[in-house]
């Protein structure tokens, strides 16, 4: 069973995407900012996949992306988030994310994606 | 200005104003002393503006303005409060929104739960069909075996008896002796006879006869001892012809009870005929098809859960942009109050414009549809477009 560790500010968020991933058959994860994530990280969780929020409190998701990066050099790492500029993106892409979704993205799409970056998932 | 308005009876006024309003007030003071888990923090926001705006009511009635501008600076001074009020009310409704969509996700993936239960029952019942079935086709080849030992044994007993029937039959031949025996026996006594008769003309002839007298003499024993052979081979035969009959009698009997391999042959049809139904009600059963289209069932309910709640992700989005117009009333709010203190005192400085507020505002926005919204509305660009593709992989 793969896992995913989901990153997010928002309550909802986490319970819902946890609700479609555990359902899909994957193990889930979950952190409330990125520094509480990278808390994680730095304790020995190894999941197979990182999905992040951008715009949060403490440590943002780029922040996470760079210092996840150090951590774990080849996990896949996307962003799901409402932000659009094409600017925090690219700030993303530089940082090493994987990916990166605009909300909403409706469960089956967002398990597409996730069996694209994660083989055999 | 009128009597009532004068300095004179302010106090009298305001008892009157907080008779009115003090319940209310009370209630909005008492808020932030409630447990948290009774009073959300947007109920808490909203208590809080309707406080200030029963003390803005109290203060209103027991000091009146003194000039025209004085009274408009208190206008637009009060309009602070409302704009707090309308915050605590997009706030509780963004937490009434939240509450029903963890509700949402709760009963969606109790669904779930239910559906992964049957599919459960479903995988045990298939368990235990297939178990069925191999011990049905088990059965079934134990009766076939069975049968084949049956049909072996039935063929063979059925040898059997025919060939001991023939036997007996055959052995009757040796009545057939009977007659024969009776014949020597016959042909030893009419030799006594010609012994005696020899005898008797052996003595008559005196001397002469002597050597012809011991013939007759031996074949005379000769003759007896014959006789004596034919009757005892005659009773040989005879009783050897009775255990022939009696053999015969036994073998007609036990041909006689073949309806024991008639009824094995009966059972034998049952048994085939049994297989036959036990077949027919397998194929009719059609088990895997059946367990296939429930799990195919489950899995599409798994994949339909898993894509509504993905789409709760919309509540996020409305979360983060009524956020925002949340903030901008308060922006607006502070503006509102600089306005306010700026017309009451003419010394005091003046807030930075609305449109610098607003500017800076903009620059909170996230979203595409919250950009696109502020340029359709202001007339103002803001940023970039933002129209990459929504999923994008690096």
């Amino acid at each position: 069973m793969k896992s995913v560790f989901l990153v997010d500010d928002s309550a909802t968020m986490l319970m819902s995407l946890k609700g479609t991933l555990e359902i899909s058959g994957f193990k889930v994860d979950t952190a409330p900012d990125g520094e509480a994530a990278l808390g994680k990280l730095k304790g020995g969780l190894r999941p197979d996949l990182i999905i992040t929020d951008i715009n949060m409190p403490k440590m943002d998701g780029i922040g996470l992306i760079r210092e996840a990066r150090k951590l774990l050099r080849f996990t896949p790492i996307l962003a799901l988030t409402t932000e659009s500029q094409q600017a925090r993106r690219d700030e993303a892409k530089k940082n090493g994310a994987t990916g990166w979704l605009v909300k909403p993205v409706g469960g089956a799409e967002l398990v597409k994606v996730i069996r694209q970056v994660l083989p055999g998932a | 200005m009128t009597t009532e308005h004068t300095t004179a009876a302010p106090m009298a006024r305001l008892a009157g104003a907080a008779g009115l309003l003090l319940p209310v007030a009370a209630l909005a003071a008492l808020a932030p002393w409630i447990p948290a888990g009774l009073m959300p923090a947007p109920l808490l926001g909203a208590g809080a503006a309707l406080l200030a705006l029963a003390l803005a009511m109290l203060v209103r009635r027991a000091f009146p303005p003194a000039s025209p501008l004085q009274a408009s600076a208190r206008e637009v001074g009060e309009v602070g409060p409302y704009l707090q009020l309308m915050h605590g009310q997009l706030g509780g409704a963004l937490s009434d929104a939240e509450q029903g969509v963890h509700g949402v996700v709760e009963r969606l993936r109790t669904v779930h739960e239910v559906s992964q239960q049957q599919a459960g029952h479903i995988h045990s019942t298939e368990t235990h069909s297939l178990q069925l079935m191999q011990v049905m086709k088990d059965k079934m080849m134990a009766d076939t075996q069975l049968g084949s030992i049956l049909e072996m044994f039935v063929q063979q007993q059925e040898a059997d008896v025919a060939a001991n029937l023939e036997r007996a039959r055959r052995l009757q031949g040796v009545k057939a002796l009977q007659p024969l025996v009776d014949v020597i026996a016959t042909i030893a006594r009419q030799t006594n006879y010609l012994a005696i008769n020899a005898a008797v003309e052996a003595a008559r002839a005196g001397e002469a006869g002597r050597g012809f007298a011991v013939v007759a003499s031996e074949i005379r024993q000769l003759s007896t001892r014959t006789a004596e052979v034919a009757v005892d081979i005659g009773g040989k035969i005879r009783a050897a012809t009775d255990g022939i009959d009696g053999e015969l009698r036994a073998a007609e009997a036990v041909a006689e009870r073949s309806t024991t391999s008639g009824n094995m042959r009966r059972v034998l049809t049952d048994i085939a005929e049994m297989q036959q139904r036990f077949k027919a009600s397998v194929d009719a059963l059609q088990l895997d098809e059946v367990i296939a289209a429930v799990r195919s069932g489950h899995q599409d309910i798994s994949a339909r859960l898993a894509d509504a709640l993905g789409h709760l992700q919309g509540h996020d989005v409305l979360h983060q942009r009524v956020g925002n117009v949340q903030r901008g009333l308060l922006e607006i709010e502070q503006h509102l109050a600089g306005l306010a203190a700026a017309l009451a005192d003419a010394a005091a400085p003046a807030p930075p414009p609305l449109a610098e507020r607003m500017r800076v505002h903009a620059q909170a926005y996230v979203m595409g549809a919250e950009r696109a919204t502020h340029e359709f509305v202001t007339g103002q660009a803001v940023g970039d477009a933002g129209e990459g593709r929504r999923i994008e992989l690096f």
